[in-house]
């Protein structure tokens, strides 16, 4: 892949950042901050870069907003970690997300398609 | 654990300016992460100490950090924002009512706030208490105030030989009840502040208004009912500009409660309290011109700042310190 194809806007990346956590919380059951930050960069093969920290407040708000529940739970090391899975209105946003998704991905790749040089 | 990720939470901690119980909570799940990220690392066969500094920078900045989480979280929900404006409400309609004048009834109405402040308090600090707090020592410091006679008599017996000097048991009483309001608004303060400034400001928001008030009331005749009932006129001209501008404060204090964002936060508190001084002051002392006016105005700027001096002196809250393990 070209060096240039590799970059992108990162306002892309945070207006879709709430999607991401959702469809990993969703495909995962119950998950926790570190686990989803892994998830993404080994998904896009490191494609989405974003500072790790900026997750947290966001997987904060998902859950102010009912769309994602919390939950402390005990390490046998005696750490706690937080565990995010998600709520009923969480799974119809996601919903509504993938198809609003798929219909302008798919718009967009049969306008532009790639140039022959 | 590394130092440098200790500081790193420090940092963030320190920046917070949340709740104990929730800081701990952050905190907690920020060292969980960069514990597993460590191990993630240096199972990749990074030495531990580039795989701190790649932890700590894939992170991002510490106070970025800290500011995006205060935004997450302090949020409070409407339930507490109505919570939070209810004592400025309260207040609003013992004046609406004129019932400020007898004094069981402003006695009740102070104790319960009182009570329901120490309640709040000793669960935790929630998002509507620091209203309550500051209502809940306004009694101490009318009581403060309005006891000074003795010593205005023996200040002017020994510098003027007017008159005759208080008893010295009164004197005693008084420097008692001095040093016990000194000692709880000073500890409330430094208490609050070491959370967040902008709640210490939240606290004073209603004094200065109220000590105006006060002061021009003792001034025309007495705090009760009989002594005030040949200024009723007056005073209820007052009552009516003293409840909607509690109504105020308690909008004020509602919106407070729900703005994540501090700088909004902060610009809404001291705008609030220095207009609303100002105009209160114009409003029972007349017209001062533009002078004074200003002096008054940066003298209330000053006033709901001061705790931001507070806070860059006093100490982090010790309640917010999580065990982290070495």
């Amino acid at each position: 892949m070209a060096e240039g194809s590799r970059e992108y806007n990162p306002d892309l990346l945070r207006g879709n950042t709430d999607s991401l956590l959702l469809f990993l919380i969703n495909e995962r059951g119950q998950t926790y901050g570190y686990r989803l930050i892994k998830e993404i960069a080994e998904r896009s093969k490191g494609y989405f870069r974003f500072k790790e920290g900026t997750v947290y407040p966001a997987l904060r708000k998902l859950e102010n907003d009912g769309l994602i529940q919390g939950e402390w739970k005990k390490l046998p090391n005696g750490q706690e970690r937080r565990y995010y899975s998600m709520t009923e209105a969480g799974r119809e946003l996601l919903r509504q997300k993938l198809a609003m998704w798929q219909s302008f991905a798919s718009a967009m790749a049969l306008v532009m398609k790639p140039m022959e040089l | 654990m590394q130092p440098e990720v200790r500081l790193y939470l420090d940092e963030v901690r320190t920046h917070l300016h949340l709740d104990p119980r929730t800081e701990r909570r952050v905190i907690s799940e920020l060292h969980t992460h960069f514990q597993e990220k460590l191990i993630d690392l240096e199972d990749q066969g990074m030495p531990r100490a580039e795989a701190t500094r790649e932890a700590l920078s894939s992170f991002g900045d510490a106070r970025s950090i800290a500011r995006m989480m205060y935004e997450a979280y302090s949020g409070g929900s409407w339930t507490e924002a109505l919570i939070g404006c209810q004592p400025h409400l309260i207040v609003a309609a013992l004046f609406a009512t004129h019932v400020w004048r007898y004094p069981l009834l402003l006695g009740t109405a102070f104790a319960a706030i009182a009570i329901i402040a120490l309640l709040g308090w000793r669960s935790g600090s929630p998002n509507w208490l620091y209203s309550w707090v500051g209502y809940a020592v306004v009694p101490l410091l009318i009581t403060s105030y309005m006891s000074m006679d003795p010593m205005t008599r023996t200040v002017s017996f020994l510098v003027q030989g007017v008159g005759t000097p208080a008893p010295l048991w009164q004197l005693a009483a008084l420097a008692a009840l001095f040093a016990v309001t000194i000692w709880v608004l000073a500890s409330t303060a430094v208490t609050v502040a070491r959370r967040d400034w902008i709640l210490v400001s939240l606290m004073l928001l209603p004094l200065p208004v109220l000590g105006i008030w006060i002061i021009s009331v003792t001034q025309s005749s007495g705090f009760f009912l009989n002594a005030l009932q040949r200024l009723e006129v007056r005073f209820s001209r007052w009552d009516s500009a003293m409840a909607y501008f509690c109504v105020v404060l308690g909008v004020t204090t509602a919106l407070f409660v729900r703005i994540r964002q501090r700088a909004f936060k902060a610009v809404a508190l001291i705008a609030v309290g220095i207009v609303g001084g100002a105009v209160a002051a114009t409003s029972i002392w007349g017209d001062m011109g533009l002078f004074k006016l200003i002096a008054i105005s940066l003298c209330l700027l000053l006033f709901f700042t001061i705790p931001l001096f507070l806070h860059a002196l006093v100490d982090r809250d010790p309640r917010s310190e999580t065990p982290l393990p070495s």
